[in-house]
């Protein structure tokens, strides 16, 4: 039964309920900026890792917006346009990246021990590594990862968006092939920025599986906002083409690589675990002993097993309700996933969990969510020009 | 003429007979198969080249159990992998590898995931099997070739005489009353 459209459908209305969300998400990220820079001149330090944190938020949905976007694209989909603009939305925030990333430049000196040159100077092992780890080639590999996404940005983003006025056809075929050479630059993108931004905070250590890891987590972050930003949107009445079949396609996704980022997980441990070499089982050892020893069993049994046993089943996937809550309770996981990776490097023996703590956590979703909805109200809710939309519509399984 | 027949449990192994019709359309089927279910029949089976979308609406299918056999089989076989490391490498023949634990967890997660695959998975094999009718030697379209067509390019119908609301001549009527061709007694009388 095809859906018939109505502009009201399509557009969020200037007085809906989502400007209201979108104004409380802007006053909290206020707040929790004002928060941030009150506590700069109090411990910059723990400041500095806060701010990592929050921004590896943001950064993980990003990227998660963009695989789900080029992965769309190259796979020349059709049931996931009327989801499409959810996931395009996401990397709104891509153009201002540079300037997300200035505070952690700013913070390279308190963040990094490799930028220690007194620490350097009686350590061979830096001493080594310093033709890669050094603050100028740092300072423009962070910049090229923030040009290269703004880059894919322009060439499978915003096509997509001027297609709805432009009407112009040719406009999927350029993004399918922009998204298939996109795809190979966003792996490598991912890979090196996770080594340099997460992985260097140790620098003694190393993991070739790192950056599969931070990806498998962007995007089970990344489709489980989808899924949240979906339920939010229908809640305001809008979003009613998204069936419980696109819903179920969604959550099966999410449900494979929820399972994917364990099956990565569990195989970088494994791997270190049975070798037992000093240099590798260093990263473990931190996060098996003092108070990081309970923080570390969430995530096998919260963002493995829990999530595995509820997502298996086919009613909850089609259930929009319950549905949201796997998405909400995975995505929780996923930040207490960057939580794990971050924060046992500045503090070994106690895990840190202040006001601080919490404001880095709300900052980053909220304005993650202030740039998604903002960038939702300004364009119509689904591609309306793009030539697969009607097949999307009546999409059955 | 059929006579009436009480509802046999193993029809689908061992079939008799019944009214077969073919159809071009998957629309003029789904109409067909929303009257013989509202005449009350229940023994219908349809045959398809590809899923038909809101079939198993019209023909009140349930939800299949057999996926909670793969994942109860999967289980088990997670568990039976568990014990056999246990006894294995923890009581029954204890090697020192790597100055490690005998019963170490970490080195028996990939053969428990192995086992707990290889249990679900022949589990389900033999469960389709069995839901199937599976190895059939008998079918009520053995010498009926223009069945093979619904795994073609035509759609087909089939209500069998075991069904106690079976009338043939008005099944007769509401097949041809929904552009139905070719219908057809098919199998032993």
């Amino acid at each position: 039964m095809p859906h018939k459209l109505k502009n009201t459908d399509l557009y969020i209305q200037p007085h809906s309920g989502v400007t209201f969300v979108k104004t409380v998400n802007l006053s909290l990220f206020l707040l929790t900026s004002a928060h941030f820079i009150v506590s700069a001149f109090v411990d910059i330090h723990r400041v500095m890792f806060n701010y990592l944190f929050s921004l590896s938020i943001v950064l993980s949905l990003i990227l998660g917006g963009f695989f789900f976007t080029m992965l769309h694209h190259a796979t020349k989909s059709k049931w996931s346009v009327v989801v499409r603009r959810i996931s395009e939305s996401f990397t709104s925030l891509v153009p201002f990246g540079v300037l997300l990333i200035l505070p952690l430049l700013v913070g390279i000196p308190h963040l990094y021990e490799w930028s220690n040159a007194q620490h350097l100077s009686h350590d061979v092992a830096l001493q080594s590594k310093s033709h890669y780890l050094n603050i100028p080639f740092f300072a423009i590999r962070s910049l090229s990862y923030m040009l290269i996404l703004w880059f894919l940005y322009i060439k499978v983003i915003k096509p997509s968006y001027e297609q709805d006025y432009t009407e112009n056809i040719q406009t999927t075929a350029h993004l399918w092939k922009w998204s298939c050479i996109g795809l190979f630059l966003f792996g490598l993108t991912v890979q090196f920025l996770s080594f340099d931004w997460l992985m260097s905070l140790s620098p003694h250590w190393f993991s070739t599986i790192f950056g599969v890891y931070v990806f498998s987590g962007c995007v089970v972050g990344g489709l489980s906002a989808m899924i949240l930003v979906i339920a939010l949107l229908r809640y305001f009445g809008y979003m009613a083409m998204v069936t419980e079949h696109h819903l179920h396609d969604l959550g099966k996704l999410l449900f494979g690589l929820n399972v994917f980022w364990a099956y990565i997980a569990f195989s970088q441990y494994m791997l270190i675990w049975y070798g037992n070499m000093p240099e590798e089982t260093v990263f473990f050892i931190v996060r098996q002993t003092g108070e990081w020893k309970n923080f570390s069993l969430i995530l096998p049994i919260g963002h493995f097993v829990i999530p595995f046993l509820f997502l298996i089943s086919r009613s909850v996937k089609r259930n929009i309700i319950l549905l949201s809550f796997g998405a909400f309770w995975l995505l929780l996981m996923h930040c207490a996933d960057l939580f794990w990776l971050i924060m046992p490097n500045f503090s070994k023996e106690k895990v840190p969990f202040g006001s601080l703590e919490i404001g880095a956590f709300v900052w980053g979703l909220s304005l993650f969510l202030f740039a998604a909805l903002s960038k939702l109200q300004k364009n119509a809710l689904v591609p309306i020009r793009d030539p697969h939309l009607a097949d999307s519509i009546n999409f059955h399984q | 003429m059929f006579k009436l027949k009480p509802k046999t449990p193993f029809k689908q192994i061992h079939p008799h007979s019944g009214i077969a019709a073919q159809f071009g359309e998957p629309n003029h089927l789904l109409d067909a198969v929303k009257r013989l279910k509202k005449e009350g029949l229940n023994e219908i089976e349809v045959f398809t080249p590809y899923p038909v979308h809101g079939i198993d609406a019209i023909l009140e299918e349930k939800r299949s159990k057999i996926p909670w056999v793969s994942f109860i089989a999967g289980f088990v076989g997670l568990l039976v992998a568990l014990l056999m490391q246990w006894w294995m490498s923890g009581v029954d023949y204890r090697l020192n590898i790597g100055g490690k634990p005998f019963f170490s967890g970490p080195a028996f997660v990939p053969i428990m995931f192995e086992v707990a695959v290889l249990f679900s998975a022949l589990a389900t094999f033999v469960v389709v099997w069995g839901a199937c009718g599976l190895p059939k030697f008998s079918s009520v379209f053995e010498k009926d070739h223009r069945a093979l067509r619904s795994t073609n390019d035509e759609f087909l119908v089939y209500c069998d005489r075991s069904d106690h609301r079976f009338d043939a001549a008005r099944i007769e009527e509401i097949l041809k009353n929904s552009e139905a061709f070719d219908i057809r007694v098919v199998g032993e009388l």
